[in-house]
């Protein structure tokens, strides 16, 4: 118990020596002073003489300083004090060499920043987008036409599936719409979803408020009900609890609020951050007759979970035959039609896989270039280092003790450049996520994964430690007489070698960014000067969507159509305007039609016929967006109310009527209409500028007045002479005239609307041309940083050189040739690296090869100028080098 | 050859300027074998970067035969500078990765001799002081005396009318030091005008005539005009 007791006791005198040091010592020196003093007066008393009593006295107590250094030892904590001594030295070298120390923290941010950006922004896309209980069960289904293996499948065959299926616990459809908001103020249009009663249960979502919906719900006549998202019931019901029971108003239609889904649960036919306001009824209960065509497809999702111990595969098989039992049953709808079962992790994130994937393996080349850098850094120090450790070592200090001393520095480096680095990883992934909103699936929930953060920074740190050792291992290797010395040339050749290998291997990996940046860069220019065959600039698009009342009949909605029309054409700036019930280029809408030469037997099944886009297009929409007529004519007025017309495109032309003029030829639209094609224009890019799949499709137009039913929703376009947003305003002011219950939304420049298309290649493209941006500067540090080091340690030959008569050119060219040689062989080796991975990214590139001649030739050209204008900033101090002073340094 | 006319030199300090060279008055004709000698410190070694133009900074007029260096600029005085000046250092100063052979060829590439005259005149200068067979071998597997030699066939594989030699023997031992100033003096016969800087007053008297410095004054031997050999 007591030498307990007495140890506590030496720990505490010890912690508390840390603080109050100085007083500490005081006390110990007047403490030694009055044992010397007490010594002094017995030897004075014995009859000696004060100096020799002192003499004696300092004998017998065997030195003051000494004394005073064995107890300041037995008094504190010598290995925390000399911890602390180290941290203090690290601190007041790392200020002392700010250059350094500012580019060391800046690579090994930019490193961990970066890296741990875009690898939690993949890892929320590719590895874990679902955010739903037991996602590996969780499957989307399509139907796969001879078209395309996504498409959406009609409700008919969705009741038959679920129906039908052995392999999934539940399966539920869904159906993306927008309804106009009534009742709350201002009439709004607000998206929602159209869903089966099972479709909360099957994704494992609960209201936080009522229920969700039930089979009751799902069917004609059924009590209209709604659920609303929790931004709507904190927004318009202030988060009443008793909203339950209340009604809504959703198209003119009052539904009862049956409950609140909460804020976080998005589903993925909604991009963006996600709207707030938000709201689902249920599928079942639309009484439209296209919802129950089987020939009609209108965008619906089905999403299935997996029954227990059953996996994607054997869904895949189950579903292949109930399509082909349908297929059977209904050979004019559903021949050759089959459905496809895609995990659901698989399909968010399908579209950008490959960009993300090409994204991975550009920023871990970052990381592996920030740690080289630092590598190459911390080399370069080592050896401006080696001498003075060597006489730390020469007046005392243990070999253990210098490398604590450097890994206590390191580790303040890391902590720098890794706290740095935190921030910008934070940084960055907001970045990512805010400037391209509409790039990333809604449903995917992205924040700095701490997981990656964490293996990045260990990487970095890793590195830093590592090579942050290196000049106390060089005293070990080299002795210590050569390093006191240092002239350890053997050593140095090694050293620079190693130096000059990672910047080669820094060189290479930087061309292979610049040469994958370049190819995105020559793609989006060439997807950007594509025409997409109309003239998209001054036109402007705003959706409208008429009240309730106007929509009551077709004859009472195309009146007011037309009206609107007119009124919009009055307003001053708007040179012509026109409307569309279909779709609208880049407006993400677009429908196929099945179609037939007249005259010819068609396929028994509708999904082998030709298909084609339809626009129901008003008066002079050719002439708002300038798509060329070229022959023929468009509408007239009297079109919409004789025989059905069309206008067909050129591609549509040359698929049904080839080497043959369409002008005067019929059309059969489906089984029951056939009309006359009355002119031919020109093919314009429905969705994309860069041919993607609607871009196949021929195009066909018909009078807006001759549309089927009402449609609840139209979009303006007009051409204006003045800045077409200032528009928007106006055109309010006139849809309020005419119809003081309508909703106008989404006024869009058609500019804007082409722009928004290019969003993820314009993402991939500014991403990755930042990396290599980031890595060209770091690759530029990187051969400056050598070149530097070298023509340090080459000075004295410098001097020898012009003593020998060497003109400043003749330096120049010699220190410039060093580090073009180096530029040259990383050139070499990345261009090889290049050519085999840039083919990885071929399917993000449009209009050029993925080995180029000219992006390769550019890329080479920048990356060795600024490789020379890094050996540059040396090279001129070599060129001043005085030869007197480099002969006599020796 | 050589005429100096009032030259100084001064470094700027903390205390104000330090003198180096105070009003250097000398003529060294051609032909000449001079040895400058002095204390430490006393600006020998200033001198002879001042006579072979390393050094610019300094005031005064320096005529090299009919050449005002003075007046010219940097890029005129190394252009006269490889035209006569050959240089042998204390410490040889080859540079340690070139081998014999290219070390002896570098300053020619500084007089842009094209390729094979320079193969020529570098067999030459090797089979005249005995190192054909050392060619190959870097500096560092050399005794000192073999690496001044080089140092030497190097000052001359130009052809200089002029060899500054900065303490040739401070590194070698006795034996050595006879071969590398038995060397110059060689040379000297042919018409190779020397200036030495030397401590020893034995390989002093290899030529006829001694220049003392001390605190950058000439304290004696600019009056001396000895006869060339």
């Amino acid at each position: 118990m007591k030498p307990l007791k007495s140890n506590l006791r030496a720990l505490t005198v010890r912690f508390s020596s840390l603080f109050g040091r100085a007083t500490g010592d005081r006390e110990l020196e007047a403490e030694l002073e009055s044992h010397v003093q007490m010594h002094i007066d017995d030897g004075v008393r014995a009859g000696m003489s004060p100096e020799e009593a002192r003499r004696q006295a300092l004998m017998k107590i065997g030195g003051v300083e000494q004394t005073k250094e064995a107890c300041r030892e037995r008094r504190g904590l010598p290995l925390i004090e000399s911890l602390l001594q180290d941290v203090r030295f690290g601190l007041r070298m790392l200020r002392k060499n700010p250059g350094f120390t500012a580019v060391a923290v800046l690579t090994l941010a930019l490193g961990i920043g970066a890296t741990t950006a875009i690898f939690s922004v993949a890892d929320a896309v590719l590895l874990n987008p679902v955010p739903f209980p037991r996602p590996s069960q969780l499957v989307d289904l399509y139907e796969k036409t001879s078209t395309t293996s996504r498409a959406g499948v009609p409700y008919a065959d969705l009741l038959d599936w679920q129906r039908d299926n052995r392999s999934f616990e539940g399966l539920a459809g869904y159906l993306g719409d927008e309804f106009t908001l009534t009742g709350s103020g201002k009439p709004a249009r607000i998206p929602g979803e159209r869903v089966s009663a099972n479709f909360f249960s099957v994704l494992g979502v609960h209201p936080i408020l009522g229920r969700s919906f039930r089979g009751a719900d799902d069917r004609v006549g059924a009590q209209p009900v709604a659920l609303i998202s929790e931004g709507l019931w904190k927004r318009a019901f202030a988060s009443n609890t008793a909203v339950l029971g209340e009604t809504i108003d959703l198209n003119g239609q009052a539904r009862v609020i049956v409950g609140v889904v909460p804020s976080d649960f998005r589903i993925f036919s909604r991009f963006g951050s996600g709207p707030s306001d938000v709201v689902f009824v249920p599928l079942g209960q639309w009484n439209a007759s296209r919802l129950r065509d089987r020939d009609v497809r209108m965008g619906l999702t089905a999403v299935g979970r997996l029954r227990p111990g059953v996996t994607a595969g054997q869904a895949q098989a189950e579903m292949g035959q109930i399509a082909a039992n349908l297929a059977k049953t209904y050979p004019t709808s559903n021949a050759t039609v089959g459905a496809a079962v895609i995990p659901m992790k698989q399909d968010i994130g399908g579209n950008l896989r490959p960009a993300l994937l090409v994204l991975l393996g550009a920023v871990g080349l970052v990381l592996l270039i920030a740690c080289a850098n630092l590598t190459n850094l911390l080399l370069a120090r080592a050896r401006g280092r080696a001498q003075e450790l060597a006489i730390r070592e020469a007046l005392g200090a243990s070999q253990k003790r210098i490398r604590r001393q450097l890994l206590v520095e390191s580790t303040i480096l890391a902590l720098a450049g890794g706290s740095v680095g935190i921030l910008l990883a934070g940084l960055g992934t907001r970045y990512v996520l805010t400037l391209f909103p509409a790039v990333l699936p809604s449903i995917v929930h992205v924040e700095t994964n701490l997981g990656v953060l964490g293996a990045a920074l260990a990487i970095s740190l890793l590195s830093v430690l590592l090579f942050g050792l290196a000049p106390a291992l060089k005293i070990s290797a080299v002795g210590l007489q050569s390093g006191l010395k240092e002239t350890g040339r053997s050593t140095s050749s090694v050293h620079h070698r190693t130096q000059a290998a990672v910047v080669v291997t820094e060189i290479s990996l930087s061309l292979v960014l610049l040469v994958a940046a370049g190819l995105l860069m020559r793609s989006f220019v060439r997807v950007w000067s594509t025409s997409p065959g109309f003239d998209p600039k001054d036109v402007l698009t705003v959706s409208v969507s008429l009240s309730p009342e106007n929509l009551s009949s077709p004859r009472k909605a195309l009146a007011v159509y037309r009206e609107l029309r007119e009124q919009i054409s009055a307003i001053p700036g708007v040179k012509v305007a026109s409307l569309s019930l279909g779709s609208v280029p880049f407006s993400g809408d677009w429908s196929a039609y099945p179609l037939w030469r007249s005259g010819k037997t068609p396929p028994s099944a509708l999904t082998q016929w030709h298909w084609a886009a339809a626009v129901a297009a008003g008066p002079d929409y050719f002439r708002v967006l300038r798509i060329p007529l070229i022959r023929g004519r468009e509408f007239a007025q009297q079109d919409a109310l004789s025989a059905p017309v069309v206008l067909i495109d050129q591609e549509l032309a040359r698929e049904l009527f080839p080497n043959e003029d369409p002008i005067g030829k019929r059309l059969d639209m489906g089984p029951q209409v056939t009309a006359e094609v009355i002119g031919l224009v020109q093919h314009v890019l429905p969705t994309g500028l860069d041919g993607d799949a609607a871009s196949a499709f021929g195009q066909m137009y018909f009078p807006y007045a001759a549309f089927p039913g009402v449609p609840s929703s139209t979009t303006l376009i007009l051409r204006s002479s003045v800045k077409p947003l200032s528009l928007a305003g106006s055109i309010r002011d006139r849809v309020d005239a005419v119809d003081p219950g309508a909703v106008v939304y989404n006024a869009r420049t058609m500019e804007e609307m082409i722009s928004g298309s290019l969003a993820q290649r314009r993402l991939s493209m500014i991403l990755l041309g930042t990396f290599a941006g980031i890595a060209l500067m770091l690759a530029a540090i990187g051969i400056y940083g050598v070149i530097s080091y070298l023509v340090g340690q080459r000075t004295h030959e410098i001097g020898i050189r012009m003593a020998l008569g060497a003109q400043p050119r003749d330096i120049l060219r010699d220190v410039l040739g060093q580090g073009g040689k180096m530029a040259a062989a990383g050139i070499a080796l990345g261009l090889l690296a290049s050519l085999g991975l840039t083919r990885l990214m071929a399917s993000m590139l449009f209009g050029v090869s993925a080995t180029d001649p000219s992006t390769f030739a550019a890329v080479v050209a920048v990356l060795l100028g600024v490789a020379l204008l890094a050996c540059w900033i040396p090279a001129r101090r070599a060129m001043r080098v005085d030869p007197m002073v480099a002969l006599r340094h020796e | 050859m050589i005429r100096l006319a009032n030259v100084e030199k001064t470094y700027e300090s903390g205390a104000g300027n330090t003198w180096v060279l105070r009003r250097i008055n000398l003529d060294i004709r051609e032909g000449e074998f001079v040895t400058v000698m002095g204390p430490s410190g006393a600006g020998k070694s200033t001198l002879m970067g001042i006579i072979g133009m390393l050094d610019g900074d300094w005031r005064g007029e320096y005529f090299l035969d009919d050449h005002a260096v003075h007046r010219l600029d940097n890029r005129r005085r190394v252009e006269l500078h490889k035209q006569y000046i050959g240089f042998v250092f204390q410490q040889y100063h080859l540079i340690d990765n070139l081998t014999v052979a290219e070390n002896l060829d570098l300053p020619l590439t500084y007089r842009d001799v094209r390729r094979p005259e320079r193969q020529a005149l570098v067999a030459d200068i090797l089979d005249r002081f005995q190192m054909v067979g050392k060619k190959d071998l870097y500096p560092s597997q050399l005794s000192g005396g073999q690496q001044q030699l080089v140092a030497v066939a190097r000052a001359v594989i130009g052809k200089p009318k002029l060899i500054l030699a900065d303490e040739p023997t401070g590194s070698l031992h006795s034996s050595q030091g006879k071969m590398i100033m038995d060397t110059l003096k060689n040379l000297n016969d042919q018409g190779t005008t020397i200036v030495q800087v030397t401590h020893n007053e034995a390989w002093a008297a290899y030529g006829p005539r001694v220049i003392q410095l001390a605190d950058g004054w000439i304290v004696d031997g600019q009056a001396k005009a000895g006869a060339p050999c």
